[in-house]
């Protein structure tokens, strides 16, 4: 059963302490699993520190991707092969990705939340970002990839060949 | 017999690339990576031209449990202890059966039956293996391990032999939208063996069996369900086990009485109250059999 309106505190991997809603980290199975083990009293507040591995930048953007999605379905839906699909990013999500990209820094700030989402297990938004991550390399030449992912080619010449003549069947 | 696995972490093809290049993708963890090489999917060949890790990346990736269904395996017996195949594949999921192209050139050297055949939608590969040819697991472990449809057709004078070949061939599939034995497809124990236990190993949404009713109903419903005596018991121990529906179609001898029509209904009617499923309103089963049509709703 969850509280709304308990809060925990989480502690930041610098040091940072944020304090949010049980509402909100109710998606996260990092965190709840972390408050099971703590066995503390369900009327606590706020209950004690749960520390992740999470700098207090990023932090602050899980925590604003969960504000919009306190309401979301839980367990978080998990999807066939044939129903996967990266074209389907709700619009807010959309805007939130893209703010970052008008920083400098907007790639590290993508991987960034990717691997905390995938450390405080919380499976919308790690589903999301890496649509948004496929959603950047698909239909790009290979040459833009290589931009993207910031990669040098160290094929020679005929292993390019070689791998081109392997995939010819597929474009036929 | 050789399985598929998780590929080996220790040589994990981005440790190299983390020291030479600054690629943060490279440096995320396998499963995310795989996550999100599952998103790109129309675009894998291009990405395996990147770099040299990246292609190692996608070939690890490229595990039968990630590769796209087969749209169609037909699985035919054929003479002197051959096994006749034609895998029909989407062209829009040809890029990751690259391996199951090397295999096919491979297999083409000794074998004239062997080749390709490309349509504008979809492309079929046929081959022939002998049934205890090693062969068979070397396909078996570059296929999916899902299918739309899987068909499995026997002479009529079946061969023990050919269903330990066809046994090897699936033992990877997990998933299976339509399971097709043909009319002469089960007559022997062997057959019966391996219909259960592709049943237990997968998901698959319909099998479709043409029965021998007079002489094999019991041996084969028996070896499928284990606690069948009489039709009715079969029907609703299907129902029990969680199929949705049964389309039973049957030309030949009278295997359903007025009053084992009117008990499935009265014992399905009192399931639904007991068996907590959410499809339960929507099983149904449709019996044709000498004119009679049931349909329990």
């Amino acid at each position: 059963r969850i509280y709304p309106l308990m809060r925990v505190t989480l502690t930041t991997s610098d040091g940072a302490s944020v304090t949010v809603s049980r509402q909100l980290t109710k998606h996260s199975g990092f965190i709840e699993k972390a408050i099971t083990d703590m066995a503390v009293d369900d009327n606590a507040v706020p209950l004690s520190a749960v520390a992740v591995d999470v700098d207090d930048a990023t932090l602050k953007l899980v925590i604003e991707w969960l504000t919009e999605h306190r309401d979301d379905a839980l367990p978080y839906p998990e999807k066939t092969d044939e129903e996967r699909r990266a074209d389907d990013i709700p619009a807010w999500d959309q805007a939130f990705v893209q703010k970052w990209d008008t920083k400098e820094d907007q790639q590290q700030t993508l991987y960034a939340v990717i691997t905390a989402a995938d450390k405080l297990d919380i499976k919308g938004l790690l589903d999301m970002t890496c649509k948004t991550l496929a959603n950047k390399i698909n239909g790009k030449t290979v040459e833009e990839m290589r931009e993207i992912l910031q990669l040098e080619c160290d094929f020679t010449e005929e292993e390019l060949a070689e791998i081109r003549k392997e995939n010819a069947w597929c474009e036929n | 017999s050789k399985s598929v696995s998780m590929p080996d972490e220790s040589r994990d093809s981005s440790m190299e690339e983390t020291e030479e290049t600054p690629c943060m993708l490279s440096r995320l963890p396998l499963e995310i990576r795989w996550k999100i090489f599952d998103f790109v999917t129309g675009n894998i060949i291009n990405l395996q031209q990147v770099s040299k890790s990246w292609r190692e990346m996608i070939e690890e990736w490229m595990i039968p449990e990630k590769l796209p269904a087969l749209h169609a395996l037909y699985v035919y017996e054929g003479t002197l202890g051959l096994i006749t195949l034609k895998i029909e594949i989407d062209n829009s999921a040809l890029w990751c059966y690259s391996k199951l192209r090397l295999l096919i050139q491979d297999l083409s050297k000794t074998s004239n039956e062997t080749f390709i055949e490309l349509y504008p939608h979809r492309t079929f590969i046929s081959s022939e293996i002998p049934n205890d040819s090693p062969d068979l697991d070397r396909l078996a472990s570059v296929l999916s391990t899902k299918a739309r449809m899987i068909c499995v057709r026997t002479k009529i004078w079946e061969e023990s032999h050919f269903y330990e070949g066809v046994c090897f061939l699936l033992k990877h599939f997990r998933k299976i939208d339509v399971l097709d034995f043909s009319r002469h497809a089960i007559y022997l124990q062997s057959s019966s063996e391996l219909l259960k236990k592709i049943v237990s190993n997968s998901s698959i949404r319909m099998v479709k069996l043409s029965l021998e009713t007079r002489h094999l109903q019991r041996c084969i419903l028996l070896d499928v369900s284990e606690r069948i005596e009489k039709w009715p018991d079969f029907v609703l121990a299907m129902f029990e086990k969680a199929v949705k529906s049964i389309d039973i179609i049957n030309h030949n001898a009278p295997i359903f009485t007025p009053e084992d029509f009117r008990r499935i209904v009265e014992v399905g009617q009192n399931a639904k109250k007991a068996i907590p499923s959410p499809n339960d309103s929507s099983q149904t089963a449709i019996a044709k059999s000498q004119g009679h049509h049931i349909q329990k709703d």
